[in-house]
C-alpha cells in the first residue's frame, strides 16, 4: 500500500510522525514536494474563493498525490490539546476536501484527532489498526513514536541557528511569528525565511522550550482557544525574556480567521514591550519585489535602532 | 444606577432593556445601526476581524457618548471567534481612552459559581424572585417579537402592499418597547397578531418559500442584511427563517445544560454533507439546508459576514447539497463594503430564477428537473 501525505497545513508538525509512522507500518510513503505555483494553482483552482490560502494550497498538493498514491492522508485535527481547538476549517477538512474533489473519496485515509482523544500518535496507531496493520507492527511501531522527532519545518531554521553559533553571527535577532504553515511553506510565504536569515538570526514559536509552555498565554485574562494563537503567546513571551529579539515579523495569510483576533492582540503584547513589529500579508497575489523591500527597510530600522540605545 | 449597554443584535433590545431594568440597573440602548455606527467599528477593529466585532464596537462607542459607564457582553469557548469578543473589544476600547467597566458573561456550562458571582455584583435586584420576574417579563415580549416576525414574513408575500406589513411592524415594535407590564405585553402582542390575521389576503399564486438561514447576527440584524428579509417579502417570496432570537436562547442556555445532546438530531441531518460541529453556526447551516431540499422549498439564501470560518466551511459543503437534493443557494457575505444596490440585484436574479424555475416545472415540462437551474 501506497500512501501520499501532504506537505501542507500542519505537516509542518506532525510530517516527520507520519512519515516514519507509516513507514514502521510497511506501508511506501510519498510525500508532496515543498508548494511551487503548480500546485498552489491547482488547489485554488478548485476551492471556492473564500477558503484561506493554506487550505487552497493543502487541495492542490492533494491533487499533486492523487495519481500516484492509492491512499491520501488526510488530518482532520479537532482538538489536539484538551481546552483549545485548531480552526473551524481544519474541523472541517475531510468534507471540504470531499467536497471539493468528490472523485477522490475512496482514497481518502482520514486520521481523526480530538474532540476526546487528543493525541496524534494513538489516533495514528488506531487508524492502523483498522486497516489491517498487524499487531506486532502496531507495537513496534508505537515504539518508534515516542522517540523525539525533528520537526519538518524546523530543520531548515535549525541549520541556520548552527551557522550563527559557528561565529558568522549577525546582528541581529527577528522573533518570526506566524502559524507553521505560514512560516515554513517557502512556497507560500516566498521565501521570507529565507530571506530573512540572510539578513538576522530567526527564532520561530516551535523552538519554544517546555519551560515556557503555558508562561504567556496564561497571562491573558481570558484563556485562549486556538492551540496556534496560545503557541504564539507563549513564544512572545520566550522570545522577549530569554531571547531578546530585536524585532518582531509576523506572517499571516489574508483573512486567517484566528489571527485576526490573536494577531491584533499580540501585536499590543509586543506594542506594549517596545519592540517593532512588522506584519506581512500572504495570498495568492503576494509579489516578491514589495516583500524584498518592506523586509530590507524592516532590518535597517531595526539596525539604526540598535545603534542609536 | 449603574448605567450599562450592550451590543445590538436584532431586536433583542427590547427584551434586554426589560431585563436590566427589572435588575435594577438603568440601560443605555445605543442607536440602531446606521453606517456612522459601521464607521466608527470599522475604523478601530483589526481589519480582518468579523463584520460583528466591528459593528459591535460602534455600538459602545455610541452608548459611551449617551453616557453609559459599563459594557454587557456574552463570550465563549470556541472555536468562533466570538468567544473572545469581549477581551479583544475591551482592550481596544482601553486604548482608545475609554477605560469602563466590562462584563462578559460566559455560557454557564464552564463557569457556573463564576457567573453567579457576577450577576451578584453586578444586578442590585438579585433576589430570585426579581429575576426569575425579569427573565419571564423578557422572554414575554422576545416570544411576542418572534411570533409577530414569523407571521409577518408569512403574510408579507400574499398582501398588496408589503410596505403595509413592515409599517405595523414598526409600530409593533415601539409599542412592545414601552409596555413594562406582563398583561400589557399579552394584550399588545394579542391585538398586534389579531391585526395581521385581519389583513385580507390576494390569493392567486402560492408563494416562493425561501429559506433565510447563515450567520446568527447576520440573520437576526435587519439593519446590516439590508432588511433581506422585508426585501424578499416585497419580491412575492414566502421567508422561513431558521434562526430566532428565543430559539437560540432556548439551545444555548437552557439546552446546553439540561439537554447536552440538543445538536444531535441537526447533526444527523448534515452528517453526509459535514461530518462534526465546526462551530458557530456552520453545522445548523447545512443541515437546515439539507431540511429545505427535504421539505421541498424553493430556495436557500445564506448570510455571513465576510472571513466567516464556520460559515466558509458550510459554504464549501452547500453545491453538493444543492446538487444532490435539487435545492438552489444563494450565498450572501456581506462586509463594511457591501451596498444594498449589489445585494438587491443579486437577491432579484436569484427570485427570478426561482419564479422561472417553478413556472416551467409546473408547466408542461411535468416534473423534470432543470439541470442548469438546481445548482448556483
Amino acid at each position: 500500500m501506497k500512501i501520499g501525505i501532504p506537505r501542507a497545513l500542519l505537516y509542518y508538525w506532525y510530517g516527520s510522525l507520519w512519515e516514519r509512522f507509516w513507514n514502521e507500518c510497511g506501508w511506501e510513503v510519498e510525500t508532496s514536494p515543498p508548494t511551487d505555483h503548480r500546485i498552489m494553482k491547482s488547489g485554488i483552482d478548485v476551492a471556492i474563493d473564500e477558503l484561506c490560502l493554506p487550505v487552497k494550497v493543502f487541495l492542490g498538493h492533494v491533487r499533486y498525490l492523487a495519481p500516484t498514491v492509492e491512499r491520501i492522508l488526510i488530518p482532520h485535527l479537532i482538538k489536539v490539546e484538551r481546552d483549545a481547538y485548531i480552526c473551524p476549517k481544519f474541523m472541517g477538512l475531510p468534507d471540504l476536501v470531499r467536497h471539493t474533489l468528490p472523485e477522490l473519496k475512496p482514497q481518502l485515509q482520514i486520521v481523526r484527532v480530538g474532540p476526546k482523544q487528543v493525541d496524534m500518535a494513538e489516533s495514528l496507531l488506531r487508524l492502523a489498526s483498522s486497516n489491517g496493520v498487524s499487531k506486532n507492527i502496531i507495537n513496534k511501531a508505537k515504539k518508534g513514536l515516542r522517540q523525539p522527532m525533528e520537526l519538518p519545518g524546523l530543520k531548515a531554521v535549525k541549520a541556520f541557528q548552527k551557522r550563527n553559533l559557528e561565529g558568522d553571527f549577525p546582528e541581529l535577532t527577528i522573533g518570526v511569528l506566524g502559524h507553521p504553515y505560514c512560516l515554513y511553506d517557502a512556497g507560500l510565504n516566498l521565501n521570507t525565511l529565507q530571506r530573512l536569515d540572510k539578513l538576522a538570526a530567526l527564532v520561530t514559536p516551535e523552538m519554544l522550550p517546555s519551560h515556557y509552555q503555558g508562561v504567556g498565554s496564561g497571562k491573558l485574562p481570558k484563556k485562549l482557544f486556538w492551540t496556534m494563537g496560545k503557541l504564539q503567546f507563549d513564544a512572545v513571551e520566550w522570545m522577549l525574556n530569554e531571547v531578546k529579539v530585536d524585532g518582531f515579523v509576523q506572517l499571516v495569510t489574508f483573512a486567517c480567521g484566528p489571527e485576526a483576533i490573536v494577531g491584533d492582540l499580540l501585536e499590543r503584547r509586543i506594542r506594549e514591550a517596545g519592540i517593532p513589529f512588522l506584519r506581512l500579508y500572504f495570498e495568492e497575489h503576494s509579489g516578491e519585489a514589495g516583500l524584498i523591500t518592506r523586509l530590507e527597510a524592516f532590518t535597517d530600522l531595526l539596525k539604526y535602532r540598535r545603534r542609536a540605545c | 444606577m449603574l448605567r450599562v449597554t450592550f451590543p445590538h443584535i436584532g431586536n433583542s433590545y427590547i427584551p434586554f432593556r426589560t431585563l436590566m431594568t427589572e435588575l435594577g440597573l438603568d440601560p443605555v440602548i445605543p442607536p440602531l445601526i446606521s453606517q456612522k455606527t459601521i464607521a466608527l467599528g470599522t475604523k478601530m477593529a483589526p481589519e480582518f476581524a468579523c463584520f460583528p466585532l466591528k459593528i459591535n464596537l460602534g455600538n459602545f462607542i455610541e452608548a459611551i457618548e449617551m453616557g453609559a459607564d459599563a459594557i454587557f457582553m456574552a463570550g465563549g469557548v470556541g472555536p468562533c471567534r466570538f468567544g473572545y469578543y469581549g477581551e479583544l473589544q475591551r482592550q481596544i476600547l482601553k486604548e482608545k481612552g475609554y477605560d469602563l467597566e466590562f462584563l462578559v458573561l460566559e455560557a454557564p456550562k464552564t463557569h457556573p459559581l463564576e457567573l453567579w458571582d457576577k450577576i451578584k455584583r453586578y444586578f442590585p435586584r438579585h433576589q430570585l424572585h426579581d429575576i426569575g420576574r425579569a427573565i419571564s417579563l423578557a422572554w414575554l415580549k422576545a416570544d411576542a417579537l418572534d411570533s409577530f416576525d414569523r407571521l409577518a414574513n408569512q403574510i408579507r408575500p400574499r398582501v398588496e402592499r408589503a410596505e403595509f406589513i413592515d409599517e405595523l411592524q414598526d409600530a409593533f415594535y415601539n409599542t412592545l418597547d414601552q409596555a413594562c407590564l406582563a398583561k400589557d405585553i399579552k394584550k399588545i402582542s394579542f391585538e398586534a397578531l389579531e391585526e395581521l390575521k385581519a389583513i385580507p389576503l390576494k390569493m392567486k399564486k402560492s408563494p416562493l418559500k425561501i429559506v433565510l438561514l447563515g450567520e446568527i447576527y447576520m440573520v437576526l440584524e435587519p439593519r446590516v442584511n439590508f432588511q433581506i428579509e422585508r426585501m424578499l417579502g416585497a419580491m412575492g417570496a414566502e421567508v422561513y427563517r431558521t434562526i430566532y432570537f428565543t430559539d437560540w436562547v432556548r439551545d444555548q442556555l437552557v439546552f446546553s445544560i439540561i439537554k447536552p445532546d440538543w445538536r444531535k438530531k441537526l447533526s444527523l441531518i448534515a452528517k453526509p454533507y459535514l461530518g462534526n460541529f465546526v462551530g458557530g453556526h456552520g453545522l445548523e447551516t447545512v443541515a437546515h439546508t439539507v431540511e429545505a431540499g427535504v421539505n421541498r422549498y424553493d430556495g436557500v439564501v445564506e448570510l455571513a459576514p465576510f472571513t466567516c470560518m464556520p460559515e466558509i466551511v458550510a459554504m464549501q459543503a452547500l453545491p453538493a447539497v444543492s446538487h444532490d437534493l435539487s435545492i438552489p443557494v444563494l450565498p450572501l457575505i456581506i462586509d463594511e463594503h457591501s451596498g444594498e444596490a449589489g445585494v438587491r440585484t443579486r437577491v432579484e436574479a436569484f427570485i427570478d430564477l426561482l419564479t422561472h424555475k417553478n413556472y416551467r416545472s409546473k408547466s408542461k415540462l411535468g416534473g423534470r428537473k432543470l439541470e442548469a437551474l438546481s445548482g448556483y
